[in-house]
Order: structure tokens, then C-alpha cells, then sequence
């Protein structure tokens, strides 16, 4: 069940789905948070925030789009509160990077870090261009500006991303079978 | 758990994961991620890894490394020549300070000279059993083409030009012909001695138009140096011959045994598969490849020749070695890979790419402009086939789709003139005639269609496309007894599918002559052929929805809802994902008997499908203009209607919109309509059966309504004619006798 199905419930007052929708939301509000705020307190502290709001309105709100759409809405606006609260000179649309290390409270894991470096180098040989592609973003290229110099439609960018994802997850299960 | 809810979006999860998606796109994507459960689970397993990717500097350092050029390789001749040439461009400068002047690099200029590598001789054992001089040459080939700098004739074009000419001889005026068919401004021919165990390359890089050789290279194997390492090393002497950029130093160069096989062996067996499937031996060939991956299971492009010519499904074993295979071949694996996921718009970018790194491959510009047509755009198709046409003229297949392609933007001249063309490199064969037709068909030339038609079956009679094509333009010219032979010739078919599809013809031909009675046993005869035949098929399907229709015009809804239903179970059974096939007709059935329910539930399945496959939704309008007109809302189901007619010729559509304007009394509209339909060809008709005939109908009393008197008696006599053995029972006929006899004052 999806979560407009959950929240189709919840709203007549079923208790086990609004359990059930507040449960999804949250898990999935954290993998939003954590993609713009790297510090893991604090993108909690937003999420709890948020779905605070949502539980409180939910019940009262009729919605223009859907239940989902007005849900991401309250978080997005808790981001945004958040990284204005925080003064730093940046546009809204950039995502709050840690810049001294006592700030991060994400550790690499060792053992993942060299089991991923190994995947990139085995899938080199037939996908030179994923590791181009992660180059040019990490020195501030745009997709716009990757997909024109790699000479790449948008289309063939995501999907060609969309198969390097997946020969990752194979390679990085295939290394975690064989620890 | 199923798949994903929208794979457009789908594909962003990485992008997004990683923090590549534009922040434009971030709303629509996590909005996505809050509802597709399977998008979700992705994301939360692998999230671990994604912060990795964004946050980790020492996967950003690894990820940079190899991102980055490699060095070229150490202690080669290659770094040698290099000082060399950077010590002397020193003494020039500091000899002549005042004097120097800047002229084009030719280092720039050289990378647009093609190369091709004609032979390698055994001199040891000239008769070469082992095909040694075959396996350095393809290896060869495959290693110089791994560089962006080199543009090297491919083996298969080789192959493709001796065959056509009848080049098979090794000596120097062969080669010579054979490179300058080929478009190569340089040559490279060469030896093999073994002396010792000791194997020597020698080659010599001529100047095709002077013949002038001009530079000569020597490799010497060292003891247990497999030919793959000595291929290497000559690959290195060669590139440096070729006086590339400098940019060309700094290229990876893969060993040729990693893009190809380990394996000699294996090699030849591939080789010898390719040569077979050149001339189009295709037994031989798949022995060649099979034997092939028994000696390497990872040889990719073994597997992907398998894909094409023996199995389908082998495809996933090129994909799965995609990484040994070069550079020039992993776009054909990836192309094909995208054209079985259903992905031409991905398959037809993958050729882009790779036709415009090796433009001389004919066989990925006859693909490329065949995906091209396929997607409808046909002015690609034709640039690109005309490309193919090219380098080879004699190269038949392109002209077949360039026909279709023309005939696509309407340019009928220019499509009989490349089918003509066809025909004349390939007059034995049936099927460009069997093209011709179909584009006199769309032109509505029914005779000319007919003469070719009837041409390709003198050559090949169970030419089953243009049997089939005949028996329908027989029956839309009510020459019923050779329709009735074209179809049964179909049911004489050594394909199970063919023997079906005749049969349902065959129930055709009586419901188009209002022979109801007749066509319902016709029918039952052919789904009894069916199930002892173990059949059960779009036809089988199609007979049941045949039955419904009849059994529906002689007043029997109880009959006519029971075989469609029969209809539809097999339909899902067999065919569970299919997102049109005749649901928008199944859906007018049930509302013109009254179940809406199911009519509309259907229809918005329809719609849904559709919508997700990004499809044109004339076949939902059609439906949903039924169940309006049903429920009596003429005026949403005209508005329906006419957008399923605005940009196709829906006939089902065009019949019940003429249906609807006849009933309103507004039968101008109705003869506006119907006229035309009635006098083009169309497929549709021979399906439509019952409502075809009584279109004729309609169009008479249209006409008889809007006082066009001698019109209307010569369009009832018509539909009398249709119709003249027709059961007794049928309303329409008897009307339609009465009123010619008023009209004609044959009855006061």
C-alpha cells in the first residue's frame, strides 16, 4: 500500500494506518533531509519537525494535488526554514555541505569505501563514461553542461546513470558475498 | 513487489542519489520516491553507498583517477620517437630564432586518413590452415579501432567488399583494390614467419595511391608470447607509423585479449562464424559462433551474433561480457539491448554514436535508419539509409525501408523509385514486390497494389504477407471466390499462426456477404481447427469477438456477452500485457449491450495503459465516445468521437460518429463522412464486416434524406448487391429493397 492509500484510511481514523503512513513518511523524509543536510542531528530534528506539522493538519486539509505532493511540501519548507536559519551565503537551491570535519556526523565506512572503489574500476572497462560523469559533477558541472560535453541526449544520460546503478548494486553484492 | 510506477522518473534515482539531478527536477523526483514503494526500497538500501559517492573525498580521488586519461604505456617505441621529435623542434628553435613560421600540424590532419588492413601472409605455411594470418589481421583491426584517433576499416566491411567482388586472392593488386573500395588512403599488409617457436610480425604501411610503402614494422616474439601479446606490441609500432596527435599518446590502450578472446582458438571459430554469417550461411554460422563460446563463454560478440541468428535470450551473455568486447562493438550490443526492452528511441542514439565514430558501418546506418522509421521520423531514416546506400550500392536491404520511409512523408514517387530499385537488385525475391504493393495500398492504387501483390506470389506462393494481402483486397473488391482462395491457402500454411489468422479470413467472407448464419458455423470450424491444433492466439480471440458481433446483429445479447467473454479470456491469457490489441472494440460491444460498468472500467484501464506508454489515446476516445453514445450523451460522444477521427482514420470510430449524425437527422454531416471512407481501401473493412456493409446502408439513407435521390438509389443498389445472399431475416436489406422500389416507382 502506498502512502495516499494509507493516508486514505488514516483519515477515517484508522489507527493502525496512520501508524503505518507515519512510519513510511518518516523513513522516507530522512533520505530527503539527509541528501541536502549532512549533518544527521540536524536532518533529524527537521524531519521530526515536519511530520509534527503533518500529523497536527492532515486530518483538516483538503488537498489541490494529492496527500504526497502537500506532505513533501511542509518538509520542503522545513529544509528551506532550516538552511535560512542557518545564515550561511549560499542560494536556497544549494545543498548545506559540512565544511570543517567537527561539523560531519557521517563516517565512512572503510571497508564499504574500498569495496566501492573496486566496483568503479571494474565497471571502467565498459562504462568509461559513469566515472567521467561523476568527475565533471563533483567539480561543479551541471547535467546540462556534462550531457553537452559528453555529447549525451537527456534521455540516454539518465538512462545509461539508471544501468550503471545497476551493474553497482550487482558488483557490490557480488563483493559482500564473497567477505 | 512490482516494478516502478513511472520508469521515466525511475531512471533519475541514481542521478538523484548521487546529487546530479538538476534541482529543478528534485520536487517531481522525491514526490515520486514518496509514492512508488519500489523506487523507495531502492533508495533506502543503497543509501549507505549513495552518501559514499556524494560525501566520501577518497572515492571522489578514485572516481577522479579514472576519469583522467591513463599514461600511455612505458617503455615503448612510442616514448622514444616522442623525445626524439621534442629534441629536434628544440634545435630548430634555437637555431633559427627569427625564421619560424606555423604551419597545420599534420598530426592533426592524420587522423582523418583511414587505414585498412588488407592480410597477413603465413610464410611459414602459406596454405595457413590454422587461419593465423585471419586471427593477427581481426585482432589487429580491433585494437588499432580502440583508439579515438585511428580510423581503421572494419573487418566486416572488408569481408563485405571481397565477397562482392570476388577478391579473395592475396597478392598486391587485391590489396590494392580491395582498400581502395574500401575509401583507405593507407594500407597495412603484412607477414607471419614461425622459425624456432620463434614468431615474427613484419608489416608494411603503404600509401594506397602511390603504392609507395612508407614505413615497415618488426616484432619478434619473445618464448610462450601469445599472438594476442605480439598483436599488442605490433598495435604500438603501427600507431606510432600513423604520426597521430599527440592527444593520442595519453589514450588507454587495452590489451586486444581482454576486447576480444584469450583464446586463439576460440578466436578462429568466431572469425569463421563471422565469414558464414557474411554470405548469410546462417547454419554455419552459428556452428562457428557456438564453437566459439564453448572455447570462451565471455567472447561477447560471439554470444550477440548467437542473439540474432539462433536465440533471442543469448543477448543477455553479450551484456554480461559487454566489458570484452571493443569499442566499435559494445555500441551494437547496447543498441540491440535497447531495441528488446522495447527502447528504440536508446537504440537509435547508441548507433548515432557509433556511426559517428565508425561511419563506414553500413549495417549500423541501414539500423539506424530503420529505428528511425520505426519512430517515425522519416526524414533521419532517409539520410541515414541513403549513407548506407553509399558506401555500398549494391547493399539491398536499405532500400526496402527508404521505400517505406518516403511512402511515410508521402513522397510516393521516390518510394516506388527505391522499391523499383530493390526489385532490380533482388528480382527472385518476393518481397520487395510485397513492399511495392503495400505502398500502392497507401497511395489507394488497389489495382496497382493488386498486379504486385500477384507478383510476388508468382515467385514465392505461400508468400504469406502478400497472400494475405491479396485475399483482403479480393474481398473489399466483392471478388469472393478468389478472396476465399487466398485465405484458404493461408490455412495451408506450415505456420500454426498463419493457418489461424486464415481461418478467421475465411468467417469474413459470409459476414461481409450477410451471410450470418453461414459465417457463425465457418467460425466454430475454425476455433474446433484451433484447439485440435492446440492453438490459442490473437485469431482464436478474434474468432470469439467475430461470433459476438454476429450473434449481437441477429438479436442475441445473451450469446454475443458469453463469446465475448470467451474473447477476452484468452486475449489476457495470452496476451497480459498488451496495452491496445481490440480492448477499445471489446469496450463498444459491452456498452452497446448495456454492461457499463465493465465498459467503463475497461475503458479506463485503456486509458491508464496508454497513457503510461506514452501512446496516442485514439483508441480511449473511441471507447469512451461508445459508452457516451450508449448512455444517449450524444453530445460528449460526438466530441469523443471526433477526436478519435481528428488525426487517424479510425474507421470503428468514423462508423459509429456516422451512426450518431444519421440519428440526429444531420445527414449532410453523415454523407460528408461516409463517402469518402467508403470509396478508399482500408484494412479496417474486412474487420468490420457487419458494420462495413451496413455503413453502405447509412450512406444511402443519407443521401435519400438530403433529397440526392439518384445518388441514394445507386448506393442502395450497391448495398442490395452487398448483401443480395444475406439472410432473410435482415432488417437493413428488406428496407433497403423497399425503399429502391419507391424510389425507382417500381412500388407507389
Amino acid at each position: 500500500m502506498n502512502i495516499n492509500e494509507f493516508y486514505n484510511i488514516a483519515r477515517e481514523g484508522d489507527r493502525a494506518a496512520e501508524s503505518s503512513l507515519f512510519r513510511q513518511l518518516t523513513v522516507s523524509f530522512r533520505l530527503f533531509a539527509q541528501q541536502r543536510i549532512w549533518n544527521d542531528q540536524d536532518a533529524e530534528e527537521v524531519v521530526q519537525e515536519a511530520v509534527l506539522t503533518i500529523s497536527e493538519r492532515y486530518r483538516d486539509i483538503t488537498f489541490e494535488t494529492s496527500f504526497s505532493a502537500w506532505a513533501y511540501r511542509v518538509l520542503n519548507h522545513k529544509i528551506l526554514d532550516y538552511i535560512k536559519r542557518k545564515g550561511r551565503r549560499q542560494k536556497l537551491i544549494e545543498q548545506v555541505r559540512q565544511e570543517t570535519d567537527t561539523e560531519l556526523t557521517w563516517q565512512p565506512d572503510p571497508d564499504l569505501r574500498a569495496r566501492l572503489i573496486e566496483c568503479f574500476q571494474k565497471m571502467n572497462g565498459s562504462n568509461p563514461r559513469h566515472a567521467r560523469i561523476l568527475n565533471l559533477h563533483y567539480q561543479g558541472f551541471t547535467t546540462g553542461e556534462i550531457c553537452s560535453r559528453l555529447k549525451l541526449t537527456d534521455n540516454y544520460f539518465y538512462v545509461m546513470l539508471s544501468r550503471a546503478r545497476t551493474a553497482l548494486e550487482v558488483c557490490l553484492e557480488e563483493e559482500d558475498t564473497k567477505q | 513487489m512490482s516494478g516502478c510506477v513511472d520508469k521515466r522518473l525511475g531512471n533519475k534515482l541514481y542521478a538523484w542519489e548521487t546529487g546530479i539531478l538538476p534541482e529543478g527536477d528534485r520536487e517531481e523526483f522525491e514526490v515520486h520516491l514518496l509514492e512508488c514503494d519500489y523506487c523507495n526500497q531502492r533508495a533506502q538500501k543503497f543509501q549507505s553507498a549513495a552518501k559514499h559517492i556524494q560525501r566520501d573525498r577518497q572515492v571522489h580521488e578514485a572516481v577522479a583517477a579514472l576519469a583522467e586519461p591513463a599514461p600511455q604505456r612505458p617503455a615503448s617505441s612510442t616514448l622514444f620517437r616522442s623525445i626524439l621529435a621534442v629534441a629536434a623542434v628544440l634545435v630548430i628553435l634555437l637555431l633559427k630564432p627569427w625564421q619560424l613560421t606555423f604551419e597545420p600540424s599534420h598530426e592533426a590532419t592524420a587522423s582523418e586518413d583511414r587505414l585498412a588492413v588488407i592480410h597477413f601472409a603465413n610464410l611459414t605455411d602459406p596454405d595457413d590452415p590454422e587461419r593465423l594470418g585471419d586471427v593477427i589481421k581481426s585482432l589487429l583491426i580491433t585494437d588499432l579501432a580502440q583508439s579515438h584517433y585511428v580510423r581503421v576499416v572494419s573487418n566486416r566491411r572488408l569481408q563485405e567488399i571481397a565477397d562482392r567482388k570476388g577478391l579473395a586472392n592475396k597478392d598486391d593488386i587485391t590489396a590494392t583494390a580491395l582498400a581502395v573500395t574500401a575509401g583507405a588512403q593507407r594500407m597495412l599488409i603484412g607477414d607471419i614467419a614461425v622459425e624456432d617457436s620463434v614468431t615474427v610480425l613484419t608489416g608494411r604501411l603503404i600509401d594506397v595511391a602511390t603504392g609507395d610503402v612508407l614505413e615497415s614494422q618488426r616484432v619478434t616474439g619473445a618464448a610462450g608470447e601469445s599472438v594476442f601479446e605480439l598483436v599488442d606490441r605490433l598495435t604500438v609500432e603501427v600507431r606510432a607509423d600513423l604520426a597521430l596527435p599527440l592527444e593520442a599518446l595519453e589514450e588507454t590502450d587495452p590489451r586486444v585479449a581482454d576486447v576480444t578472446s584469450h583464446s586463439t582458438e576460440a578466436y578462429r571459430h568466431y572469425l569463421d562464424g563471422l565469414e558464414s554469417y557474411s554470405r548469410m550461411y546462417t547454419t554455419e554460422a552459428v556452428l562457428g559462433f557456438e564453437r566459439a563460446v564453448e572455447k570462451d563463454t565471455t567472447l561477447a560478440m560471439a554470444w550477440y551474433y548467437l542473439a540474432q541468428i539462433k536465440a533471442p535470450q543469448l543477448l543477455e551473455k553479450a551484456v554480461k561480457h559487454i566489458d570484452r568486447a571493443g569499442r566499435r562493438d559494445q555500441f551494437f550490443i547496447r543498441s540491440l539491448q535497447a531495441v528488446r526492452e522495447g527502447n528504440l528511441t536508446l537504440a537509435r542514439e547508441e548507433l548515432e554514436q557509433a556511426v559517428s565514430q565508425f561511419p563506414e558501418e553500413r549495417q549500423a546506418l541501414y539500423r539506424l535508419g530503420s529505428y528511425c522509421n520505426q519512430l517515425g521520423d522519416h526524414e533521419a531514416a532517409i539520410t541515414w539509409l541513403n549513407q548506407a546506400i553509399e558506401i555500398d550500392s549494391l547493399y539491398k536491404d536499405p532500400y526496402n525501408i527508404l521505400a517505406y520511409a518516403h511512402s511515410g512523408l508521402n513522397d510516393y514517387d521516390n518510394a516506388i523509385r527505391a522499391i523499383n530499385h530493390y526489385i532490380a537488385l533482388a528480382p527472385d525475391e518476393a518481397n520487395p514486390y510485397d513492399s511495392r504493393g503495400e505502398i500502392y495500398l497507401n497511395q489507394g492504387k488497389v489495382d496497382s497494389a493488386l498486379q504486385s501483390y500477384e507478383q510476388a506470389i508468382a515467385i514465392r506462393p505461400a508468400f504469406a504477407s502478400s497472400v494475405r494481402a491479396l485475399g483482403n483486397l479480393y474481398l473489399f473488391k466483392r471478388q469472393y471466390a478468389e478472396a476465399e482462395e487466398m485465405y484458404r491457402r493461408m490455412t495451408g500454411s506450415g505456420q500454426k499462426r498463419i493457418r489461424s489468422e486464415g481461418r478467421v479470413q475465411l468467417g469474413y467472407i459470409p459476414v461481409h456477404q450477410g451471410r450470418f448464419n453461414d459465417a457463425l458455423g465457418v467460425l466454430d470450424d475454425g476455433i474446433g481447427a484451433d484447439r485440435l491444433e492446440g492453438v490459442e492466439d490473437w485469431y482464436t480471440a478474434l474468432k470469439h469477438y467475430q461470433k459476438a458481433v454476429i450473434l449481437k446483429a441477429q438479436g442475441k445479447p445473451d450469446q454475443a456477452l458469453a463469446e465475448l467473454e470467451i474473447c477476452r479470456e484468452i486475449h489476457f491469457r495470452r496476451f497480459p500485457t498488451a496495452v491496445v490489441s481490440f480492448q477499445h472494440m471489446y469496450v463498444s460491444m459491452m456498452a452497446d449491450l448495456g454492461q457499463m460498468d465493465i465498459a467503463t472500467s475497461i475503458a479506463d484501464s485503456l486509458k491508464a495503459a496508454l497513457e503510461e506508454h506514452q501512446a496516442d489515446l485514439n483508441p480511449y476516445w473511441y471507447a469512451h465516445g461508445a459508452i457516451e453514445y450508449a448512455q444517449g450523451n450524444y453530445e460528449q460522444a460526438e466530441t469523443e468521437l471526433v477526436r478519435a477521427i481528428a488525426d487517424s482514420d479510425d474507421a470503428p470510430a468514423t462508423y459509429l460518429l456516422s451512426r450518431l449524425l444519421f440519428e440526429q437527422g444531420r445527414y449532410s454531416y453523415a454523407v460528408a463522412l461516409l463517402e469518402p471512407w467508403l470509396e478508399e481501401w482500408s484494412g479496417w473493412q474486412r474487420m468490420l464486416g457487419i458494420q462495413y456493409a451496413r455503413a453502405h446502408y447509412l450512406l444511402a439513407a443519407s443521401l435519400d434524406q438530403s433529397g440526392r435521390t439518384d445518388e441514394a438509389i445507386a448506393r442502395y443498389q450497391q448495398f442490395v448487391d452487398i448483401w443480395s445472399e444475406g439472410d432473410a431475416e435482415l432488417i437493413e436489406l428488406t428496407a433497403a429493397v423497399e425503399r429502391l422500389g419507391v424510389l425507382r416507382g417500381d412500388v407507389p
